[in-house]
């Protein structure tokens, strides 16, 4: 385990107070972790999966309504419930959250996108001021 | 210039690293209280089971998933707030310009 030194930019303060440039904290992290955690952030696989994962909790739950619907005894019902019924609808909620995760992670990005651009033209508008300024 | 390429803050990785991790506990514990349900034939001794696994393990599923959430929505603020910044640093040089001072004249603070 490595400890890595990071710089953070923090947000502006809401009463309009003074920036805070960075922050630099020194928290533990391996970088196999980062690794691993930076491509699972992918949008399009964290919509896709989250998809897949939704569907097959639906397919859970209708496996486990199948299943205690023929059984005649509740203590036989029980366990169909808490393996396909209750994992299910966890898979429902980790599908959910996945998907939502990946389309913010994705708006994010046209936003980052967007900031960029009017950066840029802000830039190009500042140069040529300086230019028409100078001649 | 995608979210992914930015650096991570050790904090948020090892939160979401941790988080994950829960998820998949509860799944281990659904296991476990569907194998102990399963082995039992009397209702009355299934329903701590289903209480202690199905439902503890849902309230970990879904209390990780919703502070795994909020970690992802705090991190992308962070990453439009610092774009922000940029923007405004921009339009303040440009400002000066426009104003006939050299940029960085005024300053970068907030006016």
């Amino acid at each position: 385990m490595t400890t890595t030194a990071t710089t953070v930019a923090m947000a502006e303060e809401p009463t309009g107070g003074p920036v805070r440039e960075a922050r630099t904290t020194a928290v533990p992290v391996t970088p196999r972790a980062r690794r691993v955690v930076r491509p699972l952030l992918a949008p399009d696989l964290l919509i896709r999966s989250g998809v897949v994962v939704l569907v097959a909790g639906f397919a859970l739950i209708a496996l486990a309504w199948g299943q205690s619907a023929g059984e005649s005894q509740v203590y036989r019902q029980l366990p169909y419930l808490l393996s396909a019924g209750v994992v299910g609808l966890a898979m429902v909620m980790v599908g959910v959250a996945l998907a939502t995760a990946g389309t913010r992670i994705r708006d994010a990005d046209e936003q980052r996108r967007q900031m960029a651009e009017l950066a840029q033209v802000l830039t190009e508008v500042r140069v040529a001021l300086e230019e028409g300024s100078g001649s | 210039m995608t979210v992914r390429t930015q650096r991570m803050h050790p904090a948020l990785i090892t939160s979401l690293v941790i988080l994950a991790a829960a998820v998949v506990v509860s799944f281990s514990i659904f296991w476990l209280s569907w194998r102990g349900a399963a082995r039992e034939q009397d209702v009355a001794r299934q329903v701590p089971f289903v209480i202690s696994g199905g439902l503890g393990g849902l309230a970990i599923v879904g209390a990780s998933l919703g502070l795994l959430l909020t970690q992802v929505r705090r991190w992308l603020d962070a990453l439009a707030a610092a774009d922000l910044r940029d923007v405004i640093a921009s339009a303040r040089a440009l400002l000066d310009v426009v104003a006939g001072d050299e940029p960085g004249e005024a300053g970068h603070g907030p006016r």
